[in-house]
């Protein structure tokens, strides 16, 4: 298995699959980091940061497993190798093994932004110490959605050649995801889909935001912490590989 | 003007290393000319630039007498058919649309699908998704798409790649027949003397990125009465790199 | 030979029912946006113009620019495949009108999602109880939105066709949409490429297209496409098979 892994890794040479993900990542911070700049949200940083994140990551990170899935698999399909490997390998294990290399580079983009969006409250002067067990929870919160999406994506773009069902697929269920935050009053819809459950896990609640003040007699709150919605999306996480690998194990190449 | 095809010195570098250099090529109208020469001596390199595909690094190619450059490229590309490489194809359309969109772009008739397609004896597959055809298939295609405007001029890089013994001999017979049936010139390509010795009248052998024999297959034979045409190649391109 | 081209372009995409994408997307923020505009009508009281803002809520920073990305790189890759290009290269039409070939194709499928986008928006907004729907300034939105999207789509060919692969030239798109969020956010919108979409739509945007911003617009989206155009068909020219 790590023989695999390491010929993921060789496989990608020159294909800048990491450098990628690091870029898109990046912008994604130079999003976030301009928004940490008024005085209330400077006051209230911390927590806003955890109200206004999920939103952001329900449209970066699946976009990102996307790409990164899409970049990791499009080079068996360009240089018709799955046959090649298939025949060498059980089909499970070069599931797996791609399915880690992939998620390695999430997991590490992940962090990355996580320390990033800390670091930048630290530069920023939001008042107080970082709520680490909050934020714990919220990375937790981030990652497990991204793993069971980057689980998806990974099966579509390696089963489909055409490249163009995986990012189109994707993409318009991103697009769901992240309008079904925008529903509080439908909270069915985010747990429908696995893309929305950015939304389901967030557990900050903004109070006292008027037009005209905005923020200056707001405050967050910690809502109640959806256990059940992270039960079921560790079960979507599970039922989704198993599928998706079994789906790969019985295609014909 | 007997010449189809003529080049000067032409060259092509690749990072410095040449691939083709200082070719002088001349291919007689109305003949089959075989090109000759083992893997990465230039053939396609060559090929590619004929079609422009490539841009030369030095030299010039004279193609039905005129120049090839990019105020004359479109007026002669009219009049080359070619296959190079492995066949082009659109994997999810049917051989009959991947034709179609062809006979678009050369604004040939419709009709000539249906011939091109008998002659590669493709008409029964029609309407099968080019993905799903053999190897053998999609050469025809591809072929069939070099045919599909009646070209004077027709460039086939190692048409009988992926054929079977059969349809390597079928291929060799039509090639061998259109010269007479359409008045066509042909370069082929190949890295098999045998292949080419039974259906070039010219031929030219490259190794290296140079032209080390060109002139009648005949006179090939007369180089040495006593070396089978086998060892005279051999000789020609040096025996190291047959291997 | 330019018409030729196109015809051939269409050929291609038979089968590959892409256009369903574009046909689904758009229906998505209708239907919510709709829901969302009916949940909180005590708020958004600017009726049509406040549907509008629900309807294109994320679709033209994010997801049109992602969507026009992927179509365009499905275009290119269709022809990176199974050596097309040396057929396409050696077929009797010049290299630029096979770039323009490709910014048109792309460009119709930009200005059917926003026929749609429009339509839909006319419907929902009917559905809503709203009447009299402001005819000129949704045709306004459309063109303009199609202008703006056409200096998108010329750079996504263009970026296509440099970079051999199918994920990036996307991951740029969605970069571009950020971007184009940013320098709207910072009143650049007028000037960046990947905000003129947005911006030509007053699609909830933080900087708004005013009448007497119409021609510098046009202008502007103008010189875009032709410069990407002429860079487009210049490197196609250029090429080496």
């Amino acid at each position: 298995m790590i023989k695999l892994i390491k010929c993921e890794f060789m496989k990608t040479r020159r294909r800048y699959v990491f450098l990628t993900a690091l870029t898109v990542t990046a912008a994604m911070l130079a999003w976030i980091y301009p928004r940490h700049q008024s005085a209330d949200l400077i006051r209230l940083g911390w927590m806003a940061n955890l109200y206004e994140l999920p939103l952001i990551n329900s449209i970066f990170m699946p976009l990102l497993s996307i790409i990164v899935s899409s970049r990791l698999c499009d080079i068996e399909h360009k240089g018709v190798m799955l046959k090649q490997l298939a025949v060498t390998k059980k089909r499970s294990q070069i599931y797996d093994a791609k399915l880690i290399y992939g998620l390695i580079i999430m997991i590490f983009c992940l962090i990355l932004s996580w320390g990033m969006t800390i670091t930048f409250g630290y530069i920023a002067g939001f008042e107080g110490e970082v709520p680490i067990r909050l934020y714990l929870l919220y990375f937790l919160f981030t990652a497990t959605p991204t793993i069971a999406v980057y689980i998806l994506q990974h099966t579509l773009s390696l089963c489909f050649k055409n490249q163009g069902v995986t990012f189109f697929s994707g993409t318009i269920g991103t697009f769901l995801g992240a309008l079904s935050l925008f529903f509080p009053q439908l909270p069915w819809l985010r747990r429908i889909l696995v893309w929305g459950y950015y939304g389901a896990l967030s557990f900050v609640g903004l109070f006292g935001w008027t037009k005209e003040n905005r923020y200056k007699q707001a405050h967050f709150e910690v809502m109640g912490i959806d256990r059940n919605s992270f039960i079921i999306l560790l079960f979507i996480c599970i039922a989704m590989y198993i599928i998706g690998r079994e789906i790969f194990k019985r295609k014909e190449l | 003007m007997n010449e189809i095809v003529k080049t000067a010195g032409l060259t092509k570098l690749y990072k410095g290393v040449a691939a083709v250099s200082d070719l002088n090529m001349s291919v007689r109208k109305g003949r089959i000319y075989g090109f000759l020469g083992p893997n990465g001596a230039g053939k396609t390199t060559t090929l590619k630039m004929l079609l422009s595909l490539i841009r030369p690094t030095n030299g010039e190619i004279e193609i039905m007498g005129r120049r090839m450059e990019a105020k004359s490229r479109i007026e002669i590309l009219r009049n080359i058919g070619s296959l190079i490489e492995s066949p082009s194809f659109y994997g999810h359309l049917t051989g009959a649309e991947n034709l179609r969109i062809l006979q678009t772009l050369l604004d040939v008739p419709k009709m000539n699908i249906d011939k091109v397609l008998k002659i590669v004896r493709l008409d029964n597959q029609r309407s099968k998704k080019a993905s799903a055809y053999s190897l053998g298939m999609k050469q025809r295609l591809g072929l069939a798409g070099a045919l599909l405007a009646f070209p004077k001029l027709l460039i086939l890089d190692e048409p009988t790649n992926g054929l079977d013994p059969a349809g390597i001999q079928e291929m060799r017979e039509l090639i061998k027949s259109l010269p007479t049936q359409f008045g066509m010139t042909v370069i082929v390509s190949s890295h098999l003397l045998s292949e080419i010795d039974q259906m070039a009248e010219d031929i030219g052998i490259i190794a290296k990125g140079k032209m080390m024999y060109q002139g009648k297959l005949e006179d090939l034979h007369n180089i040495d009465r006593n070396k089978s045409l086998e060892e005279i190649f051999l000789d020609l391109t040096g025996r190291e790199q047959s291997l | 030979m330019l018409l030729k081209l196109l015809k051939a372009e269409r050929m291609k995409l038979k089968r590959s029912p892409v256009w369903l994408a574009f046909f689904i997307m758009p229906i998505i923020p209708a239907v919510l946006g709709t829901a969302n505009y009916l949940y909180q009508k005590a708020i958004l009281t600017r009726e049509w113009l406040s549907l509008w803002t629900q309807h294109t809520l994320f679709t033209d920073y994010f997801f049109l620019p992602i969507m026009l990305g992927i179509y365009c790189a499905y275009i290119m890759r269709l022809e990176n495949a199974n050596n097309n290009l040396n057929k396409v290269f050696t077929m009797p039409v010049s290299r630029s009108s096979i770039f323009l070939a490709k910014l048109i194709t792309a460009a119709m499928m930009l200005l059917f999602s926003m026929v749609w986008i429009c339509a839909l928006f006319v419907i929902s907004g009917y559905i809503a109880g709203l009447t009299d729907p402001p005819w000129l300034t949704i045709a306004h939105w459309c063109i303009f939105g199609t202008l703006g999207g056409m200096v998108i789509v010329a750079i996504q060919i263009l970026i296509s066709i440099c970079v051999n692969s199918f994920a990036i030239p996307i991951g740029i798109a969605f970069a571009g949409g950020l971007t184009g969020l940013g320098f709207l956010a910072k009143s650049f919108g007028h000037l960046w490429p990947y905000s003129l979409m947005s911006y030509g739509m007053n699609a909830n945007a933080p900087q708004e297209l005013v009448k007497s911003g119409y021609v510098q617009f046009i202008f502007i989206c103008v010189l875009y496409i032709m410069i990407f155009t002429v860079l487009g068909s210049i490197i196609t020219a250029r090429r080496n098979i």
